[in-house]
């Protein structure tokens, strides 16, 4: 039986990680928990299953009585990400224009590092040997010089059932602009290969620039099959377990949910959306908060081995068309408008070592999971940040992550001993603390880098820190970019998780339609909008949910000639038949420009290279409080702790002990069950029921 | 964490990697401030680059930069001072003179002077290739230029172009009158400014952030002092010994034999030491081709640096690109030299490309004939073909005059101990860090129609047990009304050489497809040629050296090779010694016939092999109508 103060129906929202599977249940009103397992790569729903099966036992429910009163499902998943990345994919051909075989295999140029010569040239995404050209040419306005050949066509496709291809993704210059080729191709692949599952580039990816569409289109359709399969098998199996609500709501790239049917036929926006759901969960706290209030948000969720970051603008999240899986020159593009989240090496993980020069360098190599810091008594023998944090009486031996898990203190000693301390001549204490700086700068100059491309005063933001490493040094990094204020979620290493709970029914859609506007076609603008429109309509109608509805059109813009692109809020509904259209275009773009560059040229020439519109059902927002302690204010117990070269006795709290509005003031550390929060001197925390509100004095 | 010895502070370790790494941070904030803001296609490229000296203009910090852009920085930044005693805060300088430190004259340098309580503390740089500096040909590369003059590029001896943070106008209205595009020109040029104004603030944050002067002079010595023991340390594992390398430069307009180039390098290990000496060259030629002191320089530091980086385990930079790690690299130039210091008014107009190239080529591929040990590369590509080249004209479309650099293709890179070639290189002065273009955008913005991307050319590589990479073939064309392709080439007698054992690659071609579609070699190296609506001029980039014998390249690889049409059936048998049965239309038909292959590698081996052995060059033809 459920507990009597449970409110159902349920929300259950699942992100599957590399290592754990999180969960967060909330009933009608507000959130349960959070509840982890260990993901299960093979058959994901294992690890999910098991994290249902927690939250229920927890709640007083069985599998079963949970999943019965369980009405929305909001799954956010690695599986395409995984496959893509392993290249455990649908065996895929690529057909292509003329003169643009190689696509896929240059990509856009660029290396990392010129001076080493010996790094090896990353494959394509499709192999050479499964990439075929036609005979075919649209050009810039949509003009057909060369038709397309449908003997050549069947002929291709005819060498392909050969090949015995499973998917097939078709990427035709300037398709976006006239479609014709593509469709009639995708007409001749139904035909010739019955069941063999397509991609066309203009449907999946509305973008200009030849290579991110078409890298788009390989990747879609090289898991659409097995999207497809993953999709409908795990709604199948939850159903047989007694689930009855709502068809499975899947998260996407741009922070939103679709429906399972949806998503099984754009495959590719699964990828990379479990942090696309961070700044969700990121804006919704902020919410709580008034220090938050028209402030913008640095959201960053650390785990072992990364540290990811994502930025809101005025409530808005920022987006990038430079997504990159894997690694930046050497990964695959997807182009898609997609939540800006980047991701660093570094985490509790990272491995401290001295290089040649005598410099103290911490990552990129990391203990990763096994052997992990030497701290875990794993035989890892190497000092890590996590031992760094041990070291200087962060972390509790005997009580980490709830009492889980015992840490072996001497080995961290050890370790810094004889792999940092010795050869710089100081005390393993300085070791520890030098490579807990050193680490957090390296933070520092990511989060620096990422605000500065996206035209963001770190001035003015206040950071919403996630993940179950954040709490270990969120306070220097904090520091070091000149952040006074930073929330840490009650459940801050689930954050992606409540992101799903949080999150909207939403659809991004595009057009690649270049305009100048010196010789602006009002018409063709105005058509294209509608377009965009009827795409939204087509899609909202499809919804099944009561919520309100919005619309939003951006446009991607630049000044003339310039090379880059930005995005410019159009609003609702902009009509470019009334010329007041254009002029507005101009000054949201001018505006837009001097918020990132701190310069514009008023009036200057825009080139707009595509136009975006997002169309949204907003679903209702659980709370996010939990409950804390409700009694008197905790008298802590103490532990030496080291900051810079001083050793305090900071106070120790526990958060089961914590009555609401409790003030501790750093130096201090909050231990939660899947975290620690490092409070250095200078910081205080006030706790709520939804969160830490950490501040820091002006030193 | 400053401990004070008598007067002069110490750095210790971890503030200098803290410090080192914020350094870097500015410098890349500069560098994302040039990509977001810019506005021609040389910057889309990536031709351009952002770096900080110190007060006394030792190179401090460059990530991100090309390597034939940021070696010269203590050079421009000197020559800033030398030219301007009372420089102050407020201050920019325009620097391209060939004469005094910069590259070549199409780079233009902009230097901010960056004051700390009114001590010059740091100058903040940014270099862009631009789409014109008003040379007497519609093109930034001039190789046939018997002169300055003739060359006609404005030349700025680091002249003031801000006071008081506002533009000098005078200097800017010479550019409105004698650079073409000049819209674009000024477009990069605010970029620039934005750069490295930024620069400035952040390095008075970064000048804040230390207790006093002492330790911020303190910190500039620490930073390079480490520079300089990462380069001692890696030298140290090098050959002792000294070698001689050559080259020899193609026919050039003006130079009818070529040129022939040489260097004499001596390492010594145990002082950690390199000595470059270039000055057994000829001396300045009557043509374009002459490095600059910069780029003398940095073909050889640049040669090195790629020496001591070059790794296949490594996934950061080893030893640093500053000014501390270059005291280890001693370069010998002499004055009025090809490749040296020019004297006015030799033309150095492509400095940065052709000899450089070749100079920084030879000496690579010598540290890879020094030692079995598996260091350095084989030889990089040469030359500029079309899909670099300068495209000008007029678009009916706007009613205006175009002119701009465009990045269809790309060369191959040379291979290595570890690994094939880099197939996108394009250059060795860029490291590979050079963009191309999106078709698209380059066909929504000029009046061309882009129609082959850059595609594999094959059997262009320099065979080896690693083999260079490919050479890479595009072409392009009007697509309403004439315009002009202005290029050159070096590598096509003399070709990009292999090393211990390996093969030379093909080198640059360019073909024009004409009326009937019908295609023609273009022989000359340097050219401006004239395109009808839906002529197309082909490019195929050169490929690059191979490193080690390709009898001994597995042949499985070679397998894999053919079935993804790198290279044919026929240069697999005849440059790799392996045969293959089946079908090679049906490739998943294909597979090693291990006796015979066995048996011919034996007979290769006893033989010489040709380095274009089974080569069959394809001919591109038009598949587009012709011009109605």
């Amino acid at each position: 039986m459920p507990a009597p103060d449970l409110q159902p129906p349920f929300t259950i929202s699942v992100d599957t990680g590399g290592t754990f599977t999180d969960l967060i249940l909330a009933d009608s009103q507000r959130v349960l928990g959070l509840y982890k397992s260990s993901s299960t790569p093979d058959d994901l729903f294992v690890g999910i299953s098991a994290a249902i099966e927690l939250a229920a036992g927890a709640n007083g429910m069985t599998l079963g009585e949970l999943l019965e009163q369980t009405k929305v499902f909001v799954y956010s998943t690695t599986r395409s990400t995984n496959a893509v990345l392993e290249g455990k994919v649908a065996k895929t051909a690529f057909l292509t224009t003329a003169g643009f075989r190689d696509v896929l295999l240059y990509r856009e140029g660029g290396k990392a590092e010129p001076y080493n010569l010996a790094s090896a040239y990353p494959e394509p995404y499709i192999p050479r040997r499964y990439t075929f050209e036609l005979k075919e040419r649209v050009l810039s306005d949509g003009e057909i010089v060369v038709p397309l050949d449908e003997d050549e066509v069947r002929g291709v496709l005819r060498r392909l059932r050969e090949l015995e291809v499973e998917a097939v993704a078709v990427s035709l210059t300037f398709s976006i602009v006239n479609p014709a080729h593509e469709k009639r191709i995708g007409e001749l692949i139904a035909e010739e290969l019955p069941g063999v599952a397509f991609s066309l580039s203009h449907e999946v990816n509305g973008v200009v620039r030849e290579y991110r569409r078409a890298s788009a289109t390989a990747i879609d359709a090289s898991i659409k099959p097995l999207m497809r399969d993953h999709l409908h098998s795990l709604e199948r199996r939850f159903r047989e377990l007694g689930f009855a609500g709502e068809p499975l709501m899947v998260t996407h790239v741009s922070g939103g949910v679709m429906s399972l049917e949806e998503m099984a036929e754009r495959p590719i926006q699964t990828i990379d959306s479990g942090p696309a759901l961070a700044p969700v969960a990121g804006i919704a706290y902020s919410g709580f908060e008034e220090a938050a209030v028209g402030r913008q948000v640095i959201v960053v969720d650390t785990g072992g081995t990364s540290y990811d970051v994502s930025l809101v603008r005025d409530g808005n999240i920022l987006y990038t068309r430079e997504k990159w899986l894997g690694d930046e020159w050497t990964g695959h593009m997807t182009g898609l408008p997609a939540v800006d989240t980047r991701s660093l090496g570094a985490g509790g993980g990272s491995i401290a070592y001295i290089d040649e020069g005598g410099l103290l360098q911490v990552g990129p190599i990391s203990a990763g999971a096994q052997p992990g810091p030497a701290c875990y008594g794993r035989g890892g023998a190497r000092p890590t940040v996590t031992d760094a944090a041990l070291v200087l009486g962060y972390l509790d031996p005997e009580n980490f992550l709830g009492g889980r898990m015992t840490l072996d203190l001497p080995a961290a000693r050890e370790a810094f001993r004889s792999e940092v301390a010795e050869a710089l001549g100081m005390s393993i204490e300085e070791a520890a603390e030098a490579v807990l700086r050193i680490a957090s700068e390296s933070m520092r100059g990511f989060t620096t880098d990422m605000t500065v491309s996206q035209g963001i005063d770190v001035r003015n933001c206040v950071i919403v820190a996630g993940g179950g490493a954040a709490g270990m040094n969120i306070v220097r990094i904090a520091r070091d970019l000149g952040v006074r204020e930073i929330l840490v979620p009650r459940l801050a290493s689930g954050l992606s998780a409540v992101g799903g709970q949080c999150t909207d029914i939403s659809m991004t859609v595009s057009a690649g339609r270049y305009l100048a506007t010196k010789q602006f076609d009002h018409e063709l603008a105005a058509s294209t909008i509608d377009e965009l429109d009827r795409e939204l309509d087509a899609f909202l109608a499809e919804v099944d949910h009561e919520g309100e509805r919005h619309k939003r059109y951006l446009a991607e813009a630049r000044y003339d000639a310039q090379i880059w692109e930005i995005d410019v809020d159009l609003g609702e509904r902009p009509d470019f038949r009334d010329p007041v259209a254009l002029a507005t275009l101009h000054d949201a773009f001018d505006t837009a420009h001097l918020e990132f560059f701190s310069v514009n040229q008023p009036g200057a020439p825009l080139e707009v290279v595509s136009w975006r519109a997002e169309g949204r059902v907003v679903r209702p927002k659980p709370n996010l409080a939990m409950a804390l302690h409700d009694g008197e204010p905790p008298v802590p117990h103490t532990r030496p702790m080291r900051f810079g070269s001083t050793t305090y006795d900071g106070g120790v709290y526990r958060v089961e002990n914590l009555p609401s509005g409790t003030v501790i003031e750093g130096p201090a550390v909050i231990e939660e069950p899947t975290t620690t929060i490092v409070l250095d001197p200078g910081a205080t925390a006030v706790a709520h029921p939804t969160h830490y509100l950490i501040t820091l004095d002006e030193a | 964490m400053t401990t004070t010895v008598t007067d002069s502070p110490v750095i210790d370790p971890i503030t200098l990697a803290i410090k080192a790494n914020r350094l870097d941070s500015i410098t890349r904030e500069m560098t994302n401030t040039m990509i977001r803001t810019a506005r021609s296609t040389t910057m889309a490229a990536r031709d351009f680059s952002c770096s900080i000296t110190s007060a006394d203009h030792q190179l401090l910090s460059a990530p991100g930069g090309i390597p034939v852009h940021v070696y010269g920085s203590s050079l421009v930044a000197e020559a800033m001072v030398n030219m301007h005693p009372d420089f102050t805060e407020g201050d920019c300088f325009l620097h391209n003179d060939p004469y005094m430190g910069n590259t070549h004259a199409a780079d233009h340098t902009f230097l901010v002077p960056v004051f700390h309580r009114g001590r010059h503390v740091f100058t903040a740089i940014a270099k862009a290739h631009q789409v014109d500096c008003g040379d007497s040909e519609p093109t930034t590369y001039m190789p046939a230029a018997r002169d300055v003059y003739h060359e006609g590029a404005l030349i700025f001896p680091a002249v003031r172009i801000q006071r008081d943070y506002e533009d000098v106008k005078d200097v800017v209205r010479m550019c409105e009158k004698r650079i073409r595009a000049f819209d674009t020109w000024y477009g990069d040029y605010l970029a620039s400014l934005g750069a490295v104004r930024l620069a400035e603030k952040r390095l008075h944050e970064f000048c804040e952030s230390f207790d006093n002067d002492d330790e911020l002079d303190a910190f500039v010595e620490a930073w390079l002092d480490y520079g300089e023991r990462m380069a001692a340390a890696s030298i140290a594992k090098l050959p002792a010994g000294t070698h001689k390398v050559q080259t020899q430069m193609d026919a050039f307009p003006g130079l009818p034999d070529g040129l022939p180039l040489q260097a004499d390098i001596e390492v010594l290990p145990d002082e950690g030491r390199v000595i470059v000496d270039l000055r057994d060259n000829p001396d300045c030629t009557p043509t374009g081709l002459n490095l600059t002191e910069a780029s003398s320089m940095n073909a050889a530091v640049t040669a090195v640096l790629m020496v001591l980086n070059t790794d296949a385990e490594s996934t950061t930079l080893h030893v640093p690109n500053n000014s501390g790690s270059h005291r280890r690299i001693e370069v010998l130039v002499r004055e009025n030299c090809v490749v040296g210091i020019p004297r006015h008014p030799a033309s150095c107009s492509v400095a940065t490309r052709t000899v450089t190239d070749r100079v920084a080529g030879m000496i690579l591929a010598g540290f890879a004939e020094m030692t079995a040990d598996g260091i350095a590369a084989a030889e990089p590509p040469l030359g500029c073909p079309p899909h670099e080249g300068v495209i000008a004209g007029v678009d009916p479309r706007r009613d205006e005059d175009f002119i701009f650099q465009v990045f269809s293709g790309s060369s191959g890179g040379p291979a290595t101990a570890d690994a094939d070639g880099w197939l996108s290189f394009a250059t060795i002065m860029g490291g590979g860090l050079p963009l191309i273009d999106s078709s698209e955008i380059v066909e929504q913005r000029y009046p061309l129609i882009v129609w082959q991307r850059a595609t594999v050319w094959p059997d262009s590589e320099g065979a080896g047990h690693n083999r260079g990479a490919t050479g890479t073939s595009s072409a392009y064309g009007p697509r309403y009304a004439v315009a002009t392709s202005s290029y050159y080439m070096d590598g096509v007698d003399n070709r990009p050489k292999g090393v211990r054992g390996g093969q030379e690659a093909s080198g640059p071609e360019a073909w024009r497809i004409g009326p009937g579609g019908r295609s023609e070699q273009i022989h000359d190296n340097v050219a401006s040629v004239d395109l009808q609506r839906f002529d197309a001029i082909v490019s195929h980039g050169s490929g690059a050296g191979g490193y080690g014998d390709p009898l001994l390249r597995e042949p499985e690889r070679v397998l894999e090779d053919v079935i993804d049409e790198y290279i044919s059936v026929g240069r697999a048998r005849e440059a790799y010694g392996v045969v293959l049965a089946g079908d090679p239309t049906r490739w998943e038909t294909l597979s090693v016939d291990i006796d015979a292959t066995a048996a011919l590698r034996t007979s290769l081996r006893a033989g010489t092999v040709s380095a274009d052995a089974g080569r069959h060059p394809e001919v591109l033809t038009a598949w587009w109508p012709e011009a109605s």
